[in-house]
């Protein structure tokens, strides 16, 4: 080769050499611009601009494959009138379509004549044959499109689009010009899956995020749900509160009594009282005062009650049930002192309830009786499985009930066994024995005096026993004092005899 | 018989003459233009004989004949048949020559071809003609129709 | 053999047309829309039907085909042989691809299938 093709080849290759030199720069200038970015949308459409500026390409597109692989969206274009974003293309359909289903690149130089040669074909054919034939496809991009080059942007080998450059100009892309938009086609498959993982990435923050909201709103929801359930439990119990005695509400509630059939015999102090004449009354007065007399009876007795520590078994209209030692018991003896006091302090507050009642227009004076006795009982929750009483029953339930119908007006009559348990701190007269069906021997009964420590103060009351002589003095109760005298007079007299 | 709905293309498409002897002796050249004769029977193709030394070579050992000739629109015709003789070109031809190609020109140009290139490859008159009977045609028109007998 | 400026005038820019022999020594001459580069040394023509060149080459494995470059319209003509058929490889993938695009553009999938790329030596081609 002589000097001067050799100064030729020199020159030919400085240039080519310098080309490529210049295409490299440009190439990671536009690298750069678009891995800055994370957005989709302006990678696309940065490298289309660029494409233009530095290498001339005037019409070009970026078309992303679809989740399901079926066809291609035009995510950005460059140079055509029409933006055509969002038209599709099938894979499979088209110069693009069919790069993109073989992930091959494809230059095409003269689409023209290949178009007017199929165009010739189908001319031909017979009209029944057309019929299978499919339609012409509308696809996006130049209509008169005379050279092409598409290339599959792959990363991983996946398919994620096609860049496609295209011209009017009959095969004016040539192994240059198909290399770099090869490299060009890479950077914009890079960037852009970059940016798909970034807003993957986003997304998943976003869906924990709004998960994490929905959780909290869902726990906001569920304290919320459980505080008004409570409330409603609370207002529930309250409301059964009133059915039971304290006593049995609390042992319920705290989880001590086991609401089931069970029952146990234990001493008890078993209280009984009923309202004298109350029937009548039943008779004669409007149901509505009625109503109020009798609540308010039974209000005050129940406090009472309450307060000395009793368990109120149950109204059965104006009588009282009351017992000590269940489920609370502070010992037998103290049971019954407890008892009969209540039933004192019960006493007292009728006094005032028949004044006010008085006041009120019932002329008729309401007088309790009361009995006390004490002794084994059963207790506990008697019923069907779905229905139970907290109730006692047993011969000491019958005894108590017996006594008190052999009580005075507005006085507290005792059995012996009770009797014995208070007689240190409550004085009481003898009184007489009675028959008790299911006692096989009559019962000695005793009535109330008043507190030991009153009675000591208070000399008006003497209440001596001796075998053969009972002595009950009551000095408030005695109407005529010189009846009183003559009476112990002739006992005295008899006496010394 | 050539049937005169091949007319068109003989007068206005490219055209290639093809012979062949047998191996690899197998020879083709353009055509510039082409007449058929009274009878209906016989073509003569215009060519340059400076491109044909090959082909008649060939012919003198082998008669048969391959003529194609073709529209930009993809009509196209097969000619086949058997060398007749040689002559010159008198006026006519040259002048039917000269119509032909300078509508193949515009043709070609007007499809975006460059046409001082153009100009350059079909400019030149040919010079010598060569004759054939025309024994078969064949419709070449690519489709479901091509290599169909219509003559 | 084949060179860099005659790359063009295989681009299917510009129909070529082809030669081929019968066993009794008749020859066809029909055109192709293209003739694809394989290397320096081979071409290829795409086989989609069964045609008389095809019948031809199989008695006859000779070709004489003329390539134009559609830029200054300077035509090649090759002598050749044919070597072996393809129906899977890059070749054939560019080829089915090239028809794919555009049959399925005019609707005419299904039409137009490439049943084997067809594989011929060059044993000369002329300047």
């Amino acid at each position: 080769m002589d000097k001067h093709s050799q100064k030729d080849e020199f020159e030919n290759l400085k240039k080519v050499l310098d080309r490529k030199t210049k295409e490299f720069e440009i190439i990671k200038q536009i690298s750069s611009q678009i891995n800055k970015t994370l957005d989709v949308n302006l990678i696309a459409s940065a490298m289309l601009k660029a494409m233009d500026e530095f290498f001339g390409f005037k019409y070009s597109m970026i078309l992303l494959v679809d989740e399901k692989m079926q066809k291609l969206n035009v995510l950005a274009t460059h140079g055509y009138e029409i933006r055509g974003i969002g038209a599709s293309v099938k894979l499979g359909v088209g110069v693009i379509g069919i790069v993109a289903k073989k992930k091959k690149m494809m230059r095409m130089a003269n689409l023209g004549m290949q178009r007017s040669y199929m165009k010739a074909i189908k001319s031909q054919i017979s009209p029944e044959e057309k019929n299978k034939l499919g339609n012409e496809v509308e696809l996006p991009g130049l209509k008169n499109a005379e050279s092409q080059v598409a290339i599959p942007m792959l990363f991983n080998n996946e398919l994620i689009g096609v860049l496609s450059v295209e011209s009017e100009k009959v095969n004016i892309f040539n192994n240059s010009d198909e290399l770099l938009i090869g490299i060009l086609a890479n950077q914009t498959a890079n960037a852009l899956q970059n940016a798909k993982l970034y807003q993957l990435e986003q997304k998943r923050k976003l869906e924990l995020n709004n998960a994490y909201s929905e959780l909290e709103k869902l726990n906001n929801t569920l304290e919320k749900k459980v505080d008004e359930r409570t409330k409603e439990l609370v207002d529930l119990s309250q409301k059964l509160a009133k059915y039971f005695s304290p006593q049995v509400y609390q042992s319920i509630f705290s989880g001590k009594l086991d609401v089931k059939i069970q029952t146990k015999r234990k001493p008890l102090t078993v209280f009984f009282s009923d309202l004298e004449g109350f029937t009548e009354l039943t008779e004669r007065l409007e149901p509505e005062v009625l109503t109020e007399i009798l609540t308010q009876y039974l209000t005050e007795m129940s406090n009472i009650a309450i307060k000395w520590g009793g368990t109120i078994d149950k109204f059965i209209g104006d009588a009282l049930l009351v017992f000590f030692g269940d489920p609370n018991s502070n010992g037998n003896k103290e049971d019954a002192i407890a008892c009969v006091s209540m039933a004192i302090e019960m006493l007292e507050k009728l006094k005032i309830l028949r004044n006010f009642w008085r006041d009120k227009g019932i002329s008729k004076p309401l007088n309790a009786r009361i009995g006390i006795h004490t002794g084994v009982c059963t207790v506990g929750n008697f019923g069907s499985e779905d229905r139970l009483d907290y109730t006692i029953i047993g011969n000491g339930v019958n005894l108590a009930s017996r006594i008190e119908t052999s009580a005075e007006p507005n006085k507290i009559l005792l059995s012996e066994d009770t009797y014995l348990l208070i007689k240190k701190n409550i004085i009481c007269s003898k009184k007489q024995k009675i028959d008790v069906k299911g006692v096989s021997y009559p019962v000695q009964t005793y009535e109330v005096l008043g507190f030991e420590n009153k009675y000591s103060k208070n000399s008006s009351i003497v209440e001596k026993n001796i075998p053969g002589l009972s002595l009950s003095l009551n000095k408030s109760e005695i109407e005529d004092n010189q009846t009183a005298i003559d009476l112990i007079k002739d006992a005295l007299k008899s006496l010394q005899s | 018989m050539i049937p005169s709905l091949t007319l068109n293309a003989l007068s206005s498409g490219l055209g290639h003459f093809g012979v062949a002897l047998h191996g690899n002796h197998i020879r083709h050249i353009d055509t510039y233009g082409a007449v058929v004769d009274n009878s209906k029977t016989k073509i003569t193709c215009f060519v340059r004989s400076s491109e044909s030394v090959d082909v008649l070579n060939i012919l003198k050992k082998s008669p048969n004949i391959s003529y194609y000739v073709g529209m930009i629109t993809h009509e196209a015709y097969n000619f086949k048949g058997e060398f007749k003789e040689l002559s010159n070109l008198d006026s006519d031809a040259l002048n039917i020559s000269e119509n032909y190609r300078k509508n193949l020109i515009d043709v070609l140009s007007g499809l975006g071809l460059d046409a001082e290139a153009v100009r350059n490859r079909y400019g030149e008159a040919p010079d010598l003609g060569i004759t054939f009977k025309v024994n078969k045609v064949f419709m070449q028109t690519p489709g479901p129709k091509a290599g169909k007998i219509i003559s | 053999m084949i060179k860099d400026k005659h790359l063009p005038a295989m681009q299917g820019m510009f129909p070529s047309w082809i030669t081929s022999c019968s066993k009794e020594g008749e020859p066809n001459t029909t055109v192709i829309s293209q003739i694809w580069y394989v290397d320096k040394n081979h071409v290829a023509l795409s086989f989609q039907f069964f045609n008389k060149t095809k019948k031809n080459i199989s008695v006859n494995p000779f070709a004489y085909a003329t390539i134009t470059d559609p830029s200054n319209m300077n035509q090649y003509n090759l002598e050749l042989q044919f070597d072996h058929s393809e129906t899977e490889g890059e070749l054939f993938d560019e080829m089915d691809m090239k028809l794919q695009a555009i049959a399925s553009m005019t609707g005419m999938t299904g039409i137009f299938e490439l049943q084997a790329a067809d594989v011929y030596k060059v044993l000369s081609i002329n300047d």
